[in-house]
């Protein structure tokens, strides 16, 4: 079992209750400690007055005890004790005060409901002496009136504060703690997501939390740097293959026209193709190095998505139609700012994925949809789609997923889209649409 | 049609092969390496195109195509650029360019956009109401088409396709100037979406009378003129 939560809610829910927890238990304790002593204090004092008006094994006359008490009752320093003598009948004898309740013998405690004048708080000793004769000392056992309701209140205002006063504190901390992981939460999550160049804020206080950054900011920047170089390399490479691998195709492109080739004509063929291939890989390749760039951003106009959705299913329906496939199209305004020739582009990769990818008779759904904040594309198919675990492979760069069995493309047709929606601001995502694949494209608007 | 070429490629063995794939498709072709020799051959030679490249040394393509133009020279010029950055292209045509090859060239495709532009050159580039090849009639304006007198019902993708091949019919067509012309400069497909709208386009002609849409292997389309 865990005892404690690791949550940083769950640490600042616990210590606050052991927090009001332990203050409340000491400042109870701390009061009624407090009222104890002073009761003992005066017990013993009421008690000792008490003896000296009647000792204890000394029988003591009427009239003493009367002039005893008038004394008591006069002199400076025992002005502030009641006494109060009765006989047998409960009647008044001698003393500077009257009860309104028979009080029991030995200590107890007076209060405001006992009607004592000047007595809010208070301690009687109450003895039977001689000839059924009882005799009540009783002394206030407070400063001054109402001194426990007072005494409360200062309690209350004083642990109050601090409570208040640890409870901001804990707020504050809390949220200022929280703040910064969040911080660091959110840029990782925008680099998972593609965007390379978040980095976590750094407040430049230089205190853990700055460093802790810091320290993030440059891992980050490795990363990128290292990210960078192997793009950088791959771009290279395609970049520099395009010119020898052309002149390979466009050897082969001519040879197939000579008529001396005829004999080997089908062969030739299938070479050049492959070298088109290779050549629309590399395009490819340099053309999402060319979008990730974001050179393209400055040429952006309005334009309706919805509009290039209709033109792409118009454009595939002939590939659907010869491959028993329906497409549906649900379309809404969608306006838009950005590059016209790469949405397009964007929508008709991914229609011809859905084409081309699902078995023939295959049904799919395209449905353009806008909120306030974005515009929403998803292409549904109710195909064979793709394991979970299949996705994030599909999205990188060369991932195919071995969907219905074959490998046609060059694996960049999905990280092309997706470069596009990133330019965009936007993201694609794959779902799983029970059965078949869905794409989610989110552009913002 | 044979054309006078002059080529300007500061590249020394993409020239030599330029070079030879052109005087092979039996055009008589002139190199220069940069932009000053390429408007020094201008100015003493009449030829009927210019193949340009972009990126020259000194003076770039899109400077010597300025110049070209601003000494009232006219001939059509097709620029060849490095890589598919769409702004070189608009830039480019901005400039005066009438149409652009992108790097690695495709001898064919170059040739045919050459054939294209001097037709397009000859034809003096005036919009026809309708335009005729063979018994086929395409009228932009009214976005109609006909054979043999009787009405054809086309997608506009079929309409346009066949709109592009009637204005240059007899002549070839690549899949990459009919995707260019249909649904854009930087379009790329993974899939022969051409070839399908071409099928549907044949079925419907079909219905008239025999195909007179020619595949060319490796290459595009003609349209019988």
């Amino acid at each position: 079992m865990k005892l404690l939560p690791r949550s940083l809610h769950g640490l600042t829910v616990t210590f606050l209750v052991l927090f009001l927890a332990v203050t409340t238990i000491a400042g109870f304790g701390t009061f009624h400690a407090a009222r104890t002593a002073i009761n003992q204090l005066v017990d013993r004092r009421i008690a000792l007055e008490s003896y000296e008006i009647a000792p204890k094994d000394a029988a003591v006359s009427r009239e003493d005890l009367r002039r005893r008490i008038q004394e008591l009752t006069g002199r400076r320093d025992t002005a502030d004790l009641g006494i109060l003598l009765t006989d047998g009948q409960g009647r008044a004898i001698a003393g500077n005060t009257r009860l309104s309740r028979a009080i029991p013998v030995g200590f107890s405690s007076l209060d405001k409901a006992d009607s004592i004048e000047g007595l809010s708080a208070g301690r009687v000793f109450m003895r039977p002496i001689s000839r059924g004769m009882r005799l009540a000392v009783f002394a206030e056992t407070e400063p001054f009136d109402d001194y426990v309701s007072a005494r409360r209140l200062i309690y209350i205002a004083g642990f109050g504060a601090i409570i208040l006063v640890v409870l901001a504190g804990l707020l504050t901390f809390r949220s200022l703690v929280g703040r910064r992981i969040a911080q660091v939460r959110q840029t990782a999550e925008s680099i998972i997501e593609g965007d390379l160049s978040r980095r976590v804020p750094v407040s430049g206080d230089g205190g853990e939390f700055d460093q802790q950054a810091a320290a993030f900011n440059r891992m980050l920047d490795r990363i990128g740097v290292l990210v960078g170089e192997v793009r950088n390399v791959s771009n290279d490479i395609a970049h520099e293959m395009r010119t020898p691998l052309a002149r390979l195709r466009n050897a082969l492109a001519v040879l197939e026209l000579d008529a001396e080739a005829e004999p080997v004509h089908a062969r030739l063929q299938v070479a050049r193709e492959q070298a088109d291939e290779l050549l629309a890989m590399f395009s490819a390749m340099l053309r999402i190095a060319e979008i990730d760039s974001g050179s393209r951003r400055s040429g952006f106009a309005p334009l309706d998505v919805s509009e290039l959705v209709a033109e792409v299913v118009e454009m595939v329906q002939p590939l659907a139609d010869e491959r028993w496939q329906s497409i549906a199209l649900a379309r809404a305004d969608a306006p838009l700012h950005g590059d016209r020739q790469l949405l397009l582009q964007l929508v008709a990769n991914l229609t011809e994925n859905a084409v081309r990818h699902t078995p023939e008779g295959t049904a799919i759904r395209i449905a353009v949809a806008r909120d306030d904040h974005a515009v929403k594309l998803t292409i549904t198919d109710d195909g064979p789609g793709i394991p979970a675990d299949q996705r994030a492979v599909v999205m990188r760069r060369f991932g195919r997923a071995g969907r219905s069995g074959e490998t046609a493309g060059h694996g960049l047709g999905l990280p092309l889209a997706d470069a596009i929606a990133r330019l965009h601001h936007g993201s694609l995502r794959l779902e799983n649409a029970e059965p078949g694949l869905r794409i989610v494209v989110t552009l913002p608007a | 049609m044979s054309l006078d070429v002059l080529l300007v490629e500061d590249d020394p063995h993409l020239q030599r092969q330029l070079f030879d794939q052109l005087t092979g498709f039996g055009h008589t072709v002139q190199a220069a390496g940069d932009g000053a020799a390429a408007l020094a051959l201008v100015s003493r030679h009449a030829f009927d195109i210019v193949i340009l490249d972009w990126m020259l040394p000194g003076m770039d393509g899109v400077e010597a195509l300025r110049q070209l133009r601003a000494d009232g020279m006219d001939l059509p010029v097709l620029m060849l650029t490095a890589l598919s950055h769409t702004f070189d292209k608009v830039q480019g045509l901005e400039t005066g360019a009438d149409d652009y090859v992108v790097k690695p060239v495709d001898p064919l495709e170059l040739n045919a956009r050459l054939q294209a532009l001097m037709r397009a050159r000859k034809a003096g580039g005036k919009p026809a109401n309708t335009i005729a090849a063979g018994d086929i009639v395409v009228s932009p304006t009214r976005v109609m088409a006909w054979r043999d007198g009787q009405p054809l019902s086309l997608s506009p993708t079929e309409f346009k396709l066949l709109l592009e091949l009637a204005r240059e019919a007899g002549a070839v067509l690549t899949r990459a100037m009919l995707i260019e012309r249909v649904w854009g400069a930087d379009f790329v497909t993974t899939t022969n979406i051409v070839d399908a709208h071409i099928r549907q386009l044949r079925l419907k002609l079909v219905q008239y009378g025999d195909d007179p849409i020619s595949t060319v292997r490796g290459i595009g389309y003609v349209l019988r003129a």
